[in-house]
């Protein structure tokens, strides 16, 4: 009498080891079959990329996550990160396979016959391989990774590790079939599905526990206090300009081409810094509002919103190729380029504009598209998006006609001299249209406003960068053109000190290279103590924030030595965090343009 | 005969030719003893275990002479575990290998000492074997503790007591599992993997080779329950319906279940040894000579 079918049987037999090949078998065996060597390395190819993809996906979409906040404010994002991420890395990984294969192969070419050597040789390349994937990674990473906290680098260690055991693994076991196939020289695999089933349940179990770790950790949360204690505070200025060498500065200074500033530094403390390596958005931002990057979130000039994903990837590396030239086309991420929305911090000047006094901002950073302070905010790259009519590059509306009748005057003739003698007509034309009139209409805005006597007020003047970006003409021309925006710049500095408390003027060498820039800092009261020769970036922003009469913010550093700052009239632990604004990548596509045409993207 | 099979009769064959040279005098004391050792080793028979330790080794790149001892110290503890088997204690089997069994030819008392001093001999065999091939990643013991393995009570004498245990109970397929795996599977494994190992193979190639011969053993031993109910002893040279009293795979299947389930193992055996090329060609053959055997 039979008491058993055939498939119970099977199963159970299957259970204990029997009529099964394991899981890298079952992945990669198949692909021998084919007939032909290359058809077998195609194959090969493909299903390695595709388990590779799915490997790679985990950590890299953890590092991401870690470096854009994600999972912090959204850490769910994860899941869609981890599905956006397998195609390109999936591409990533079958080409490495290949390029690798092709060695191993060469290898086994060299010497005939000699399997052993061969597989010891697929055994060191797969792991080359995956070293230096990981290294490559790794140096991406780097500047994102440096502030994240000790634990979370150390599961994203953790899960490159997995990825890392399970990736040579793969590759080595395709070498392996491959220098089979082609040399017909023994295959030297390992069958040990355990310790797969282990990798997968450990990098499952990362996938799903660190959304809910994240989200059951302790945080403390930064409500915007609805009012904030202050002192009767003084006016404030804050001056940016980019795109001016250190040296230039300084000679200039020297050799008093810039009298109304170089007052100013011998009254006040004249200093220089260092920044870290970031985008021209964030060093400036973090001027404005004394905050890192990481915290608040203008971390680039763009960023890119994977479909699923709630936290835009501000900083994505190698991978902004793909999601610029591939998933923004197909349309399953979304381009966004940096705008005052996507801030989460607090600027002085809308710190400032709290209590209701007016402000003034010109052409700051993470000011596209202009929120409505009291006052006037002329948004980044405002000058074109005026040209262009374009929506948000000023508020309140009211105030465009009269800002449209002011830029179509502007001339900015010192300028202009200084193109004339270093470029051919139409190049010094055209290059002043790009770089000088922008900066011309903020001065002009700045003087005419700042009479207003805004209780803040900041102003940006991009133009030496950018006209610095392809200038060809030669040092000593160029100088001159500097030694001619810095002159205007004083004249407006000189006129518009009259009722301000402080003024901060920050020059940066934007993208004409060096991470050193040089800040001055002038209290009316004068800076008579002992003057450092370095300042901490951040320390600029708390300056101004004590000068305005505001708390200390615990989030803040403390104003830097040097002058004699009023005392807080209260601590709190945070100024809070901008809600996230409105989607506003409709109206985007402007400020896009701007940003190409100036030549920062 | 085909080539392969021609290699295959050619390994059995110095099988053959080096077993009585491995054995001591039947003409020295104790003579009954070595005499039925002798009997016991030299009748004639498929020498499957010591073929698959040549095939493994050879495969490898291994045709060291050590190699040869090596599969003959198998086939003696697969002999001394026949001689056991037979006793009257256990199976009382009158025939194996179409002779009479060794305590049927001598004496029970006589095929204990027999089988014992078979066991003794292949210890001594793989330890001076072992130690002789200065193999890198493995050390004589490691060979030795391979061969105890399959020999004691997680292997061929575990099995061996679950059988007899098991006489006249109810069909269960773990306990059946466990007797067969034990009391054939394990020499086949030790079979398998001492040839890896005598060609000094890196230890993850155990694990393939060791899925082949995991396979391939639980198949023979199918092929057995199958012959012992449709052979003939003149066919099988041993009793017929000797496991009536038996779990078997027949009894649990049927006899074409029995026949599927031995067809998919030799498949998975076979597939298991595909990414090795034509260098494998001869484990091929092996485990179509199972999959065909009449004996």
């Amino acid at each position: 009498m039979v008491e058993h079918d055939l498939a119970s049987v099977r199963a159970e037999l299957q259970r204990r080891g029997y009529l099964t090949h394991g899981l890298e078998r079952m992945l990669l065996q198949d692909a021998l079959r084919s007939r032909t060597g290359v058809r077998a390395l195609l194959r090969l190819a493909l299903r390695t990329a595709v388990l590779g993809g799915g490997l790679l996906a985990l950590p890299v979409a953890l590092g991401l996550a870690l470096a854009n906040g994600n999972l912090d404010r959204s850490p769910f994002d994860l899941a869609p990160l981890v599905l956006h991420l397998v195609p390109p890395l999936a591409v990533v990984a079958g080409a490495l396979f290949l390029a690798l294969a092709g060695a191993a192969l060469l290898l086994a070419r060299l010497r005939p016959g000699r399997g052993a050597g061969a597989e010891g040789a697929g055994d060191w390349l797969a792991l080359a391989g995956v070293a230096a994937l990981f290294a490559s990674l790794a140096w991406q990473g780097r500047g994102l990774l440096i502030e994240a906290p000790v634990a979370r680098l150390l599961l994203l260690a953790a899960a490159a590790t997995i990825a890392g055991a399970a990736l040579w693994r793969l590759w080595r076991s395709g070498l392996f079939a491959l220098t089979v196939r082609w040399v017909e020289t023994p295959l030297r695999q390992t069958f040990a599905p355990r310790v797969w089933l282990a990798l997968l349940v450990a990098g499952a179990a990362l996938f799903v526990a660190v959304p809910i770790l994240v989200l059951l950790r302790p945080g403390t949360t930064h409500e915007a206090p609805s009012n904030l204690p202050s002192a009767p505070g003084e006016r404030v200025l804050l001056l940016g300009v980019d795109g001016v060498l250190p040296e230039e500065l300084e000679y200039l200074l020297q050799h008093g081409d810039l009298p109304a500033l170089a007052r100013l530094r011998d009254e006040g403390v004249f200093a220089s810094y260092q920044r870290e390596d970031e985008p021209l958005a964030a060093f400036w931002t973090t001027v404005a509002t004394g905050l890192p990057s990481s915290a608040h979130g203008v971390a680039a000039l763009d960023s890119f919103r994977p479909r699923g994903v709630r936290t835009p990837l501000a900083n994505s590396g190698l991978l902004r190729w793909y999601w610029l030239h591939v998933a923004v086309p197909m349309r399953i991420a979304e381009y966004r380029p940096v705008l005052s929305n996507r801030r989460t911090a607090f600027t002085v000047w809308e710190m400032a504009a709290r209590g209701g006094a007016p402000v003034l901002a010109i052409d700051w950073w993470g000011t596209y598209p202009a929120e409505v302070l009291p006052g006037l905010v002329v948004a980044h790259g405002g000058y074109q998006l005026l040209a262009d009519s374009a929506a948000g590059a000023v508020a309140p509306e009211s105030e465009r006609e009269g800002l449209e009748a002011l830029r179509r005057q502007v001339d900015p003739v010192a300028a202009a001299k200084a193109l004339a003698a270093a470029l051919p007509a139409d190049q010094a034309r055209a290059l002043l249209a790009k770089a000088f009139l922008g900066d011309q209409f903020y001065l002009d805005v700045f003087a005419a406003r700042v009479a207003a006597e805004p209780r803040a007020t900041a102003l940006y003047l991009p133009g030496l960068d950018i006209a610095a970006d392809g200038w060809k003409a030669g040092a000593v021309p160029f100088a001159d053109v500097v030694r001619a925006q810095l002159a205007a710049l004083d004249r407006e500095v000189a006129k518009a000190l009259a009722g301000v408390g402080t003024l901060a003027v920050v020059v940066d060498p934007g993208r004409r290279g060096g991470l050193g820039g040089r800040v001055l800092l002038w209290r009316v009261s004068g800076c008579k103590e002992t003057k450092p020769a370095e300042i901490q970036v951040s320390t600029i922003a708390a300056a101004l924030l004590r000068a305005l009469g505001l708390p200390q913010s615990a989030e803040l550093a403390q104003p830097p030595a040097g002058c004699a700052w009023p005392a807080a009239p209260a601590q709190v632990p945070s100024y809070g965090r901008r809600a996230a604004g409105a989607d506003s990548s409709a109206r985007s596509d402007e400020y896009l343009k701007n940003l190409k045409s100036l030549g920062y993207l | 005969m085909n080539l392969l099979a021609g290699r295959l009769a050619a390994w059995a064959a110095s099988v053959d030719g080096r077993l009585p040279v491995l054995l001591p005098s039947a003409a020295s004391r104790p003579e009954r003893v070595h005499e039925a050792m002798q009997y016991a080793l030299t009748t004639p028979g498929k020498r499957l275990r010591p073929v698959l330790t040549l095939a493994v080794a050879d495969l490898f790149g291994s045709q060291r002479p050590e190699v040869l001892d090596l599969a003959c110290a198998v086939e003696m503890v697969h002999a001394s575990s026949l001689v056991l088997d037979d006793l009257p204690c256990m199976d009382d089997a009158e025939l194996r290998r179409g002779r009479p069994t060794v305590h049927r030819a001598f004496a029970e008392e006589v095929a204990l000492l027999a089988a014992f001093g078979l066991l003794n001999r292949a210890y001594a065999l793989v330890a001076e074997m072992a130690s002789h091939l200065g193999l890198r990643r493995y050390t004589p013991a490691d060979l030795t503790h391979h061969l105890s393995a399959a020999v004691g009570t997680d292997g061929l004498i575990g099995g061996q007591a679950l059988d007899l245990e098991s006489r006249h109970e109810q069909l269960d397929l773990e306990r059946l599992e466990y007797i067969h795996s034990h009391k054939t599977g394990a020499l086949f494994l030790a079979a398998a993997e001492l040839g890896a190992m005598a060609a000094d193979v890196r230890r993850r190639d155990l694990e393939t080779v060791s899925r082949y011969a995991k396979n391939l053993g639980l198949a023979f031993q199918i092929s057995d329950d199958l012959l012992d109910v449709l052979a003939t002893p003149e066919e099988t040279g041993k009793d017929s319906h000797q496991d009536e009293t038996k779990v078997t795979f027949v009894k649990l299947l049927g006899i074409d279940g029995a026949r599927a389930l031995e067809g998919e193992l030799l498949g998975f055996a076979i597939e298991a040894i595909e990414p090795l090329g034509r260098k494998a060609e001869a484990l091929r053959a092996l485990a179509e000579f199972v999959r065909v055997r009449r004996r």
